[in-house]
């Protein structure tokens, strides 16, 4: 089995399940206004019925700005609101928390927001699998939360293992670097050893990041494909899988990783060229966000649909071999 | 008379002009008061500087004066005991400099004569010396000390010191120091105290406090191992190679108040030159970190803008030359102005959107003019350069790049610029100001603000706006004569407040002490806001009415049929309202519906002021401060009232919230 040849009957499958993207579009944008209304009532109080409508309908005010920020200092996670989240800026800032962990630094409200959303998508990632690997390929409600409810136990343990993982990465991989950096950094003779150093760490950190998350997801694979019931031995045997493998996994991976970014940049490109100065514009923009939020969703579905066809590809050659031999 | 004879005349009163103003071109741009003759030595191994100075001091005053006062600055990180250190322990107490041997300073005169006539034995008053803490008493603090003169020094004359000292250099420190093979040498040598206003002014030297000097001409003869490159104050007249693998440089200098230095075998030279239609040419030195090659365009036009601007709007750069210092990396010297020499600060990968080096460069050498050429008080006035140069680096920013950008460095390596998000470059200062408003007043002794962000705040950020504001507030054209007049009047002297108020009151003929004790000796926070706004159709009349000798009791239904066909009368009312302190005329822009507006000016006395219309068209919108002239109001979104207010930017801007949050969740699906 070819990584193409996993990617193309993955994504066929994914495009068979319309509605699951749409579940779980539904579903993020619920979460979503949790957090949403309250900003947009320290927002409504704060432009009021002042003149800043007008000026803030037509371009950006930083004076407003600042005393927006200044009035809602003690809010916590209205403080994260700025500019620089704007575009492609969701991106860079999102992605940066990844690599660095910088989330846990958000404040309590964003991060409960973030743990039940991640809680919800332990339970979605059995109902999605689930549904992948049945005979009708074919999402239903009834059936998503059913696989969704076979599976929770184990991907939660799952989640925890791995979580165990993150956390050695974000607590003790993260500190260790940022003071080696900044001990090298220290004493080098210009800036740019730090910043290359931080680079560097950059990039292993992403690389082992995704490396986790791969071993992790062809251990949800192998539960749902092979009704694992030991966690430890799945994600061992996952482990094993993925080394076997490593040429297919990474490339895979990375393929779909790159599809990610691909979609970033045409959302980065597009977006700012909407000029949101009429309710029809600011709506074309909040549709705009939200087929982006659907390929991003599309992405999600194509790692575990590609990942499991890699999986069962790769295991019916070795069924195939050992037979022949 | 003949016309041969008018003609002569003239051209003789030319002649004598000319020859007047040739004279005049000769004066010292100065009263050359402290003279510094020097001759020191770098060991670059033992991070000392030894030698000696001759200073030739004035006593520009009207009393005998039997002590001198002098700078020790060095000795300020001596240990954890002095003032500097102790300031720097209660300003910021998370920044406790670092205390290892190798890393602290000191500074000690080995001998004091003074020098008389030729053939007279020199007076050796080095036993006077004494450590004095004018400041606060602190008696491990030495960077004041005091010699006493056998003879009082009398009026108008001159007294000739011979001063040997050693001057142990900190590790990078507070802008002076060493990092590894790179000095930094400034605040360095005994510095001799200003004698004004009747008294010692020779502060010692706080965490929070810059400098203050009498202007006069440095002559620095200084040696340096061969292969380092060498930039100082002035000029560089000679340059002697020793054979023993030092180099001895001469850099001198009139007219200016410090002499600063810096030597490194690793700087990359660059030379250009500022030309103008009008202003004197100047040679642009730019000592670059080779890791900053990159930069060298950049800080040389910052430069020239700095020249240019400053020059056009205040007067020209006096000094033939002037260097460009790019720190090296962690050496705790950027950002730092001297007399025609400054330090910028670059950080490899920074876009020209995010102004720097741009931001500092031009704040840096803006210096010149707010510090240099006007030598305020730096201890006892800070927002009289810091404030000055801030609001004028803004102006220049603004000029020469545009307005400022939202960005973010990903990673901490790459910038971001969010070019839909500009700003003017002030607006910063009006941000960090706001929570502090209240804190201090704008005008007091550095080491007296309740913290080192406080003072930081009133200095630059609070310094800048409220220059900014007198501009908006004189209008564009006596506004630049009152910043001309001021720096004519006063380079090269020292001006205190009053000097400043004193210029704006003549230029602008208006008394402007109401502004200046409110602002610069308050600390009351400036908010003005509309209150409230209404507009609707004039009440018909109803009840009883003598008219004509006759009462009549009206319903109101009689004017129905009349009111129909003539036009609607609408009662409209504004409050505006003062909610700080701070008393400030202000203007109100009223706009009604048919597009008509009214702009009146309230004096901002009392605490609100109404308006009433009464106009055939409904009232659409109030602003107090249309023009957004006073920066510093606090509050500028209280500033308006629209009877339409618009609900799409708070739609607009929680979407694109709502985007990001719905990115983050689906980013860290990653964990589930
Ligand atoms: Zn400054």
């Amino acid at each position: 089995m070819g990584i193409f040849k996993a990617l193309r009957t993955g994504i066929k499958r994914v495009n068979k399940n319309k509605k699951m993207w749409f579940f779980l579009l539904v579903v993020n944008i619920l979460v979503a206004l949790v957090l949403t209304f309250p900003l947009y009532s320290a927002l409504k109080t704060s432009i009021g019925d002042s003149l800043m409508g007008e000026r803030l309908t037509k371009g950006f005010d930083y004076r407003w700005y600042d005393e927006f920020k200044y009035k809602f200092r003690d809010t916590g996670f209205i403080t994260l609101w700025s500019p620089t989240i704007v575009g492609s800026g969701t991106f860079f800032s999102n992605v940066e928390s990844l690599a660095t962990g910088r989330f846990f630094q958000f404040g309590p409200t964003i991060l409960v927001l973030m743990a039940v959303y991640v809680l919800l998508n332990i339970l979605f990632a059995g109902g999605i699998l689930g549904i992948f690997h049945s005979p009708e390929e074919k999402f239903t409600i009834k059936g998503f939360f059913s696989f969704g409810g076979t599976y929770f136990n184990r991907f939660f343990r799952l989640f925890i293992m791995s979580g165990i993982l993150y956390g050695i990465l974000y607590f003790l991989a993260v500190p260790y670097f940022s003071g080696l950096i900044n001990r090298i950094g220290g004493t080098a003779a210009s800036e740019r050893v730090a910043m290359v150093l931080g680079l560097i760490f950059g990039v292993v950190m992403f690389f082992l990041l995704f490396l986790v998350n791969m071993i992790f997801d062809y251990a949800k694979i192998r539960t749902v494909v092979g009704n694992g019931k030991s966690m430890l031995k799945e994600t061992g045997k996952a482990i094993g899988f993925v080394f076997k493998n490593f040429g297919k996994t990474m490339g895979l991976y990375y393929f779909i990783g790159v599809l990610g970014i691909v979609f970033m940049v045409i959302y980065g490109v597009v977006e700012p060229q909407i000029s949101q100065v009429t309710p029809l514009l600011v709506l074309l923009a909040f549709v705009w966000q939200q087929v982006y939020m659907l390929a991003r969703i599309w992405v999600r579905l194509t790692f575990f649909s590609s990942q499991l066809n890699l999986f069962m590809g790769l295991q019916k050659e070795k069924k195939v071999s050992e037979t022949a031999a | 008379m003949g016309r041969k004879v008018i003609v002569g005349f003239i051209t003789f009163l030319l002649v004598s002009v000319g020859a007047f103003s040739c004279l005049l071109a000769q004066e010292p741009l100065s009263k050359r008061i402290a003279n510094y003759t020097m001759d020191v030595r770098l060991d670059p191994e033992k991070k000392v500087v030894s030698g000696s100075e001759v200073l030739t001091w004035l006593n520009d005053s009207e009393v005998e004066l039997s002590e001198l006062y002098f700078h020790l600055y060095l000795n300020a990180f001596k240990n954890n005991m002095t003032t500097f250190i102790a300031d720097a322990r209660r300003v910021y107490p998370g920044r406790i400099p670092r205390l290892k041997k190798e890393e602290l300073s000191y500074i000690d005169v080995e001998s004091i004569k003074i020098i008389g006539e030729e053939g007279v034995e020199p007076i050796d008053i080095t036993p006077t010396i004494e450590y004095v803490q004018p400041d606060d008493g602190n008696p491990y603090d030495q960077t004041v000390m005091k010699v006493t003169l056998p003879q009082p020094l009398p009026p108008q004359q001159t007294i000739k010191l011979d001063i040997s000292f050693t001057a142990k250099l900190p590790l990078g420190m507070a802008r002076t120091g060493f990092r590894d093979d790179y000095f930094f040498v400034a605040q360095w040598f005994p510095k001799i105290g200003v004698f004004y206003e009747g008294a010692w002014n020779c502060h010692q030297y706080h965490y929070t406090s810059e400098f203050f000097a009498d202007y006069g001409v440095y002559d620095v003869n200084l040696t340096v191992p061969s292969n380092f490159i060498l930039g100082a104050t002035g000029v560089c007249r000679s340059k002697k190679d020793n054979g023993d693998g030092t180099t001895i440089y001469n850099h001198y200098q009139e007219d200016v108040h410090d002499f600063t230095w810096t030597a490194s075998p690793h700087y990359l030279v660059y030379e250009d030159t500022f030309t103008h239609e009008y202003l004197p040419e100047v040679k642009v030195i730019l000592l670059l970190q080779p890791y900053h090659k990159m930069f060298k365009d950049r800080y040389i036009e910052a430069t020239k803008h700095a020249l240019r601007y400053y020059g056009e709007w205040y007067g020209a750069y006096p000094y033939p030359q002037i260097t460009c210092v790019d720190p090296a990396y962690r050496s705790g010297s950027g950002g730092m102005e001297y007399p025609t020499l400054f330090t910028g600060g670059a950080y490899w990968l920074t876009p020209i959107e995010l102004r720097s080096p741009e931001g500092v460069t031009i704040h840096e050498c803006g210096h010149s003019w707010w510090y240099g050429m006007i030598g305020s008080n730096e201890f006892e006035d800070a927002w009289m350069d810091e404030g000055f140069n801030s609001y004028s680096d803004d102006r220049v920013l603004e000029k020469a790049y545009g307005p400022n950008y939202f960005s973010r460095r990903f990673l901490q390596i790459f910038s971001i610029v969010f070019k839909r998000f500009s700003y003017k470059p002030t607006w910063g200062s009006i941000s960090a100001y706001r929570p502090y408003a209240k804190l201090d007043d704008m005008s007091r002794l550095t080491w007296e603000f309740m913290d080192g962000t406080s003072y930081h705040i009133n200095s630059y950020s609070k310094g800048a706006i409220t220059m900014w504001t007198l501009e908006n507030y004189l209008g564009p054209e006596l506004s630049a004569k009152v910043f001309k007049t001021y720096f004519q009047r006063w380079k090269f002297r020292h001006p205190r407040p009053q000097d400043f108020i004193d210029v704006v009151e003549e230029v602008t003929g208006q008394d402007m002490s109401w502004f200046f004790d409110q602002i610069v000796f308050g600390s009351n926070e400036l908010d003005y806001a509309i209150e409230r706004i209404s507009s609707s159709p004039v009440a018909k009349r109803q009840g009883y009415f003598d008219e004509e000798g006759e009462r009549a009791f009206i319903t109101g239904e009689e004017e129905g049929e009349k009111e129909e066909k003539e036009e609607v009368i609408y009662e409209s009312h504004v409050i505006v309202r003062r909610q700080g302190e701070v008393v400030f005329p202000v203007e109100v822009l009223v706009t009604f519906e048919n597009g008509e507006q009214e702009k009146k000016v309230w004096d901002g006395e009392y605490r609100w002021v109404r308006y009433t219309f009464n106009k055939p068209t409904r009232l659409q919108s109030a602003e107090v401060d249309p023009d957004h002239k006073i920066f510093l109001d606090i509050n500028y979104t209280n500033n308006s009232k629209t009877m339409n207010p618009r609900k799409l930017p708070a739609y607009k801007w929680a979407f694109r919230w709502m985007f990001w949050l719905q990115h983050f969740l689906e980013t860290f699906t990653f964990f589930s």
